[in-house]
């Protein structure tokens, strides 16, 4: 796995390169500091389209979601289709309106919409926080993706990606990138498609791969060869885990032995059920750190063997027939074993589990209906909310382009979003041992490298590295921008040196990126060990629990007052916030905090609650302050909604 | 701040009438939205075996979640740009019939850019 892949090095030099060129060809056409900012306003529905659904496609859906369905199964699903389904919602709601406002960026339409400079800052503070949020997943997949090809330490990949879209935001601006993101959507569409007609010609079609996990549903992915595996130690936590499966004994050998801190039954627990059988427990251990555990010494194997759970000796009957599980160790220290050829596959969930809805990532914690819907709110609210998407609104010369706009977008991501879906079933078919090592995330790049021609998986490989690559260099670009953008317009043009020129804003743009360059590169460096979905969620999540509800509202309730609004999206963003940071460390177990699974999924999946208490919490504090109200509200009104036709609409920004 | 003149009160309620069909035909497409997405999941949890159905190798339910739903929301979108730009333009006409000089005044009675740009 050492072994560097050089075409796929080549692959990845070209679309940096490519990136960086068409973005010094841009700067070439971008003037003025209105050019910079908004792309004149100029650009047509079908490249602005391609350049917003670039944006979007991020590190999350190029590489996350195809690993998550792989990992999951039918529920992961649910993610491309809330991600679509957000700009549905988007459309419908949200895109006429904002572009006929005539702001530039959302702290624009916060202080336009409510005469408020106050609001104007803390709506500023969301860009900031949102935005670096979604950066951290973007550097992480960077990193991960580098070191999987290509052996480079995780920092390499980082600072390369880093350095350079920090590199062309600061030259190029919006207008720039606009461009690159374009060009980046349909480099990201083929690198996605066109490797994968390929697998399914040699692998077989999508449709009998997922059906094969029909015919045999109580058993899972078995290795056809042997499989080494890197197991974690306890510092990363919840990844040092390692669930044999129910269908049948696997066997481990373990080269350098192995400290284990916990043997537990790989089906969660209801209380009273009996431990792990004695006999499938290896001889117990003081651990290095002191603790008791088990030890495994070096060359030895040790065999997971399936066997019927039992509550106080009695065995635990469900639909007429006995319960089953399996042993899940937890390590206490880094180390390697084989899987030998023959075992059903660690972590992998069986067929059944996997083809059918409520399977391991909704039934965590019993609730599966309800994790389910609080995943549903917080990806389709969550896209609306997200500001460097809606930046990309005011690049359309009206509202009416605006709606056509969204309406490509939803086309170009719906398309886009087919395949993923088809990585997930071809790689638990053919590619089972990533369960094993929780690296199910690496996926698109890793599967084509298990073709039989080592040429052509090299190059297919090559292919998605440099779609992976485009991801994470076009979101980041987009969030770059509109981060630097919040500080250079909103908080520099507007709270610093109002009476400030073009060109000092200007100035102030490019320092910006680079200040929020180099902060993302080292927000970057620091989150290795947390999964890429979990920090894409907690941005979706403050999101749909902050801006949503004001863009909503405020776009359509003529009666929502300032401090309604910020009260909600204090309210709602912040306690969503908090419900998350919360969950994340009772799972890394830095914080123990036994509550109800209900509870425990209402934290996970916060936006069941928070999107409704910031909703209702504007409702209700705007109905209490209705006093402050603006003089000239209905006008604010008719602007947001007016047709260009009958000459209401101004723009924000004069140039 | 100046009243609003009358022309400007027109242009007022004829936005306020335009904003409520765009909200009416906003929610009647979000409705059958709203529809499959809270509707599939119930039939998970209530029609098991007929959302297990095997359709062109596929269950059914991962058909219409994986498949199915994207060119749906095309459709949807689609209905939805179309019947919205027919309410701009009808009101658009409308306002040019009546209230042709309209414009202007209440732009300039409303000194907008004060408004926002302190």
């Amino acid at each position: 796995m050492t072994d560097v892949n050089l075409i796929a090095l080549l692959f990845v030099i070209l679309m940096i390169v490519a990136t960086v060129g068409l973005g010094i060809y841009a700067t070439g056409l971008s003037k003025s500091a209105s050019d910079f900012f908004v792309a004149g306003r100029t650009v047509n529905v079908f490249w602005n389209a391609s350049a917003i659904s670039g944006e979007y496609l991020s590190a999350a859906s190029f590489m996350g979601i195809a690993g998550l369905i792989m990992k999951s199964g039918y529920d992961a699903l649910w993610y491309p289709v809330g991600y679509a389904a957000g700009y549905l919602f988007l459309l419908l709601f949200i895109a006429g309106p904002l572009r006929r406002f005539g702001a530039y960026t959302i702290p624009d339409f916060a202080e336009g919409r409510f005469d408020s400079p106050t609001f104007r800052k803390i709506a500023v503070i969301f860009v900031l926080f949102i935005g670096f949020f979604y950066t951290m997943p973007q550097m992480k997949g960077a990193g991960t993706t580098m070191a999987a090809i290509l052996g480079w330490p995780y920092w390499v990949g980082i600072a390369v990606v880093g350095a350079v879209i920090t590199f062309n935001v600061a030259l190029g601006g919006m207008k720039g990138i606009t461009f690159v993101q374009a060009f980046q959507y349909w480099a990201k569409l083929f690198a996605i498609s066109v490797p994968v007609f390929i697998l399914c010609s040699i692998f077989g079609a999508y449709n009998q791969t997922v059906g094969a996990n029909i015919e045999t549903p109580k058993s899972g992915p078995i290795l056809t060869k042997d499989a080494t595996l890197k197991f974690r130690g306890k510092k990363d936590a919840p990844l040092n885990a390692v669930s044999f499966s129910p269908s049948g004994a696997a066997t481990i050998r373990f080269p350098k032995g192995a400290w284990i801190a916990k043997i537990s039954p790989a089906r969660k627990p209801s209380p009273g059920d009996d431990p792990v059988p004695a006999v499938d427990l290896p001889p117990a251990a003081t651990l290095p750190d002191g603790s008791h555990g088990y030890r495994i010494e070096p060359n030895e194997t040790y065999s997971g063997q399936p066997f019927p759970v039992t509550h106080s000796g009695q065995p635990v009957i469900k639909a007429g027939k006995p319960v089953v599980t399996a042993p899940k160790l937890e390590f206490a220290e880094p180390t390697t074993g084989i899987v030998l050829v023959g075992s059903p596959v660690p972590n992998a969930p069986t067929n059944e589990k996997w083809v059918t809805p409520f399977g391991p990532l909704t039934s965590k914690y019993e609730f599966p209906l309800l994790y389910t819907y609080s995943l549903i709110v917080a990806l389709v609210c969550g896209t609306a909310g997200l500001p460097h998407i809606l930046v990309r609104f005011y690049t359309n010369p009206d509202g009416r382009s605006a709606k056509k706009t969204t309406l490509w977008v939803m086309v170009l991501i719906g398309l886009f979003y087919l395949f993923p879906a088809v990585w997930g079933a071809l790689g638990r078919a053919h590619m089972p041992w990533l369960y094993g090592n929780n690296s199910t995330d690496s996926i698109v790049i890793k599967l084509p490298t298990g073709l039989p021609n080592v040429t052509l998986g090299q190059i297919l490989s090559g292919i998605t590295s440099a779609g992976a690559f485009a991801a994470f260099m076009s979101t980041f670009s987009g969030l770059l921008v509109s981060m630097s953008g919040a500080l250079a317009h909103d908080i520099y043009g507007k709270m610093i040196k109002p009476d400030a020129t073009g060109a000092e804003r200007l100035v102030a743009f490019k320092l910006a990126a680079v200040i929020f360059g180099i902060i993302s590169i080292l927000l970057g460096l620091t989150i290795e060990p947390f999964d890429i979905t979990m920090l894409v969620g907690w941005a979706f999540a403050i999101a749909a629990a902050s801006y949503f509800p004001l863009l909503l509202l405020g776009s359509w309730w003529r009666g929502l007052t300032r401090i309604g609004a910020t009260a909600g999206m204090l309210t709602g963003g912040l306690l969503s916030l908090s419900a998350i940071i919360c969950s994340m460390l009772i799972d890394r177990k830095i914080l123990t905090l036994e509550v109800s699974p209900i509870v425990r999924t209402l934290m996970e999946q916060p936006a069941i609650w928070g999107v409704p208490l910031s909703l209702i919490t504007m409702y209700m504090v705007s109905k209490a302050t209705q006093s402050t109200l603006p003089a000239d509200v209905d006008m604010k009104m008719l602007r947001l909604h007016a047709p260009e036709e009958l000459g209401l609409s101004r723009n924000y920004i004069e140039h | 701040m100046t009243q609003p003149d009358s022309s400007s009160h027109q242009h007022a309620q004829l936005v306020e009438r335009m904003m409520k069909k765009q909200a009416a035909l906003g929610l009647r497409v979000s409705f059958v939205f709203l529809v499959l997405l809270i509707g599939l999941p119930l039939f998970n949890l209530y029609c098991p075996q007929l959302a297990a159905t095997p359709v062109f190798g596929f269950t059914l339910t991962w058909l219409i979640l994986a498949v199915l739903f994207f060119p749906i929301t095309w459709l949807l979108s689609i209905y939805f740009v179309r019947e919205s730009e027919k309410i701009e333009s009808e009101a658009a006409a409308f306002a040019h019939q009546t209230l042709e000089p309209g414009a202007t005044t209440l732009d300039s009675s409303m000194d907008l850019e004060k408004e926002v740009d302190r």
